[in-house]
């Protein structure tokens, strides 16, 4: 009986560590929730992911084949602040939300949310 | 006893396994094309394989379609007058021919010269003068398209752009492949042309976002299974001119200038991805009173209309799935 | 296998997929799949604490089996599968350590080797690493749904020991 206690002693411990490190690993997750997670994309290629919400405010410059866009990350928001494009589509479009990613057509850039979140798709978007 | 129940077991075991062979993971391909971004996303087993042959599909219309590839189909009806061409482009052609018809001519796949001319096309964006859109008007009639088997052929001066249909077109083949594919949950997005195969792999409707025109934001939300969805708004391609004042990209083939009929955008559900694009134009083109009439008249589509002073106008058709996120008031008609 | 025992592991089966059919309508608590109350858990212990490892077995298996087919959902066989099996063998060793009156902290552990077994299928038939940062927020679930079933099936043993003096 004596060893059974030990046992359970030790269960508890297990317990209480596997516990403790889960809930360390569902704050982390919370925290790093898809939904707020950005990918930066040129020519099909994911130059970056952002966790938007605790990323610091600082501007990313994307060359292109000679052509540049300015990304601005800046309170929790990211947005194209400058590009050399003739369209400047993406700079209008202004900062990300929800499904729509910003485009840059000429640069090949795509700015857009891992997770979609409320919608899957967005009718009609600015490209 | 004990072996009849093992053995049952593993039976059942082995019927269960293979029933289980579904899968519910996510194939994404997403690539440039016709000018704009496009995703397509398909579920189960063949998914990889019919969302790449979507991909492949799109890039070859692309180089059937284009107005900018020297050797296109449509180019070469451009610059020779006559060309012998594709089936496709001689399908899409002479369904924009009778959508044309149907609408009145407020689609018209001959703008293009006007469309150049006001920079939409290149991004140099301008204003002509009224003398040039006159003078451009004159060779704007999609009815001197002529079609014979093989062979497409235009008067001098007229041109063709299938930039209103092209992604319709697209997608109806798109959403072909996944179904020969057997499959039964994709999105097709080519470019916010949107064609919902199925449902969600979760048997729940897929959820269209339709973009507000007056913020970022989506202005509501459509629940949608198996159909296209397409929106036209003054707001996609626009650029504020000289004297101040706001000129978009969808032309009337009637004035040569971007439409004032007093909507910001136009979204069409239905079941064929080149009506609803086909449409979305033509009623952005007509105003909220012809194109509800035109709604009356043809059916078989449901529209979400969004007017100069911010009111929603939707069919009863789409009413039950359709959820406004905004302020702005909703009618149903 | 004697005829009585038969009956009784078949009664336990029996009540198990009534449980697992009766949770089924209840809507899911958070949108998040894989975090359920797996009440049918409870006969499963009570098995384990009652009858021999492979017929405790027998229970489990047939009721997953046969709940995957009586829900339409073949699709996560593969996970309950592995998730039991986990959960089952943990469970028949850490037996030998706790005793009755602690039978929940049997079932928590269960519940975590559950969720583990669940994870490991996920990862093997997505193919992505990613979604193991989500096992966390499983295992807290878990550890929650464990406690209850546990004690649970704690108070059904000791109820029936006492009718049975």
């Amino acid at each position: 009986m004596a060893e059974n206690k030990k046992g359970i002693v030790i269960l508890y411990v297990i317990l209480a560590v596997i516990i403790v490190l889960s809930v360390a690993g569902t704050v982390h997750f919370l925290s790093e929730n898809k939904k707020n997670t950005v990918e930066i994309i040129c020519d099909g290629v994911v130059v970056e992911r952002i966790n938007l919400p605790t990323e610091q405010n600082r501007t990313i410059h994307i060359e292109y084949g000679g052509s540049y866009n300015t990304i601005e990350i800046k309170d929790g928001e990211i947005f194209v602040s400058e590009a050399d494009c003739p369209d400047q589509i993406c700079v209008k479009t202004g900062k990300l939300k929800g499904g729509m990613p910003i485009v840059c057509l000429p640069n090949r850039l795509v700015i857009r949310f891992v997770d979609s979140g409320e919608v899957d798709a967005v009718a009609g978007q600015a490209a | 006893m004990k072996k009849l129940i093992s053995a049952a077991l593993t039976a059942a075991l082995l019927v269960t396994l293979l029933c289980s062979c579904e899968d519910a993971s996510p194939h994404n391909t997403d690539f440039f094309a016709m000018d704009t971004y496009m995703q397509i996303t398909a579920y189960g087993k063949n998914g990889d394989k019919a969302a790449n042959a979507c991909k492949v599909e799109v890039q070859r219309l692309e180089k059937l379609f284009s107005v900018t590839d020297e050797n296109s189909d449509i180019s070469k009806i451009n610059s020779n007058g006559t060309a012998a061409v594709n089936t496709d482009t001689v399908d899409i052609i002479s369904c924009a021919k009778e959508m044309g018809d149907k609408t009145g001519g407020a689609l018209d796949i001959t703008v293009y010269p006007v469309l150049r001319e006001w920079g939409f096309t290149t991004g140099e964006y301008r204003i002509p003068p009224q003398e040039t859109i006159n003078s451009l008007l004159a060779s704007v009639d999609y009815s001197k398209i002529e079609i014979d088997g093989n062979n497409v052929s235009v008067p001098q001066g007229v041109m063709l752009d299938l930039g209103a249909v092209a992604k319709g077109y697209a997608s109806d083949k798109a959403a072909e492949i996944m179904r020969e594919n057997d499959v039964t949950s994709a999105l097709i997005n080519l470019g916010g042309n949107i064609t919902a195969i199925g449902s969600n792999p979760d048997k729940s409707p897929w959820r269209i976002g339709v973009r507000d025109p007056f913020s970022a934001d989506n202005i509501g939300v459509i629940n949608v299974t198996d159909k296209s969805v397409v929106t036209s708004g003054s707001y996609e391609r626009c650029f504020t001119g000289e004297d101040g004042r706001t000129y978009h990209h969808i032309i009337d083939p009637e004035s040569g200038c971007p439409a004032e009929s007093g909507l910001v955008s136009v979204t069409v559900v239905g079941d064929s991805g080149l009506m609803c694009d086909a449409l979305s134009t033509a009623l952005f083109v007509m105003g909220e009173e012809k194109a509800l009439e035109y709604h009356a008249e043809n059916g078989g589509f449901d529209i979400i209309i969004i007017t100069n002073d911010k009111r929603i106008v939707i069919t009863e058709g789409i009413a039950d799935c359709f959820t406004n996120l905004s302020d702005l008031p909703v009618e149903v008609r | 296998m004697k005829i009585r025992k038969l009956a009784e592991l078949a009664l336990l089966t029996a009540i198990a997929l009534i449980i697992f059919v009766v949770e089924l309508q209840i809507p899911p608590l958070t949108p998040i799949p894989g975090i359920k109350p797996g009440l049918a858990n409870i006969v499963t212990m009570y098995a384990v604490y009652r009858y021999k490892a492979r017929e405790s077995a027998l229970v489990l298996f047939a009721r997953i089996i046969l709940g995957a087919m009586f829900s339409g959902s073949m699709m996560t066989i593969l996970y309950s599968l592995a998730g039991g099996i986990f959960c089952l063998a943990g469970m028949l060793l850490l037996k030998k350590i706790i005793p009755q009156n602690r039978m929940w902290l049997c079932s928590i552990f269960g519940a975590i080797l559950h969720n583990c077994g669940q994870m490991l299928v996920a990862v093997l038939v997505t193919g992505t690493l990613m979604i193991v940062s989500y096992l966390p927020v499983l295992i807290l679930s878990g550890c929650i749904a464990g406690a209850f079933t546990g004690v649970c099936a704690q108070l059904v043993c000791s109820r029936l020991d006492k009718q049975g003096k």
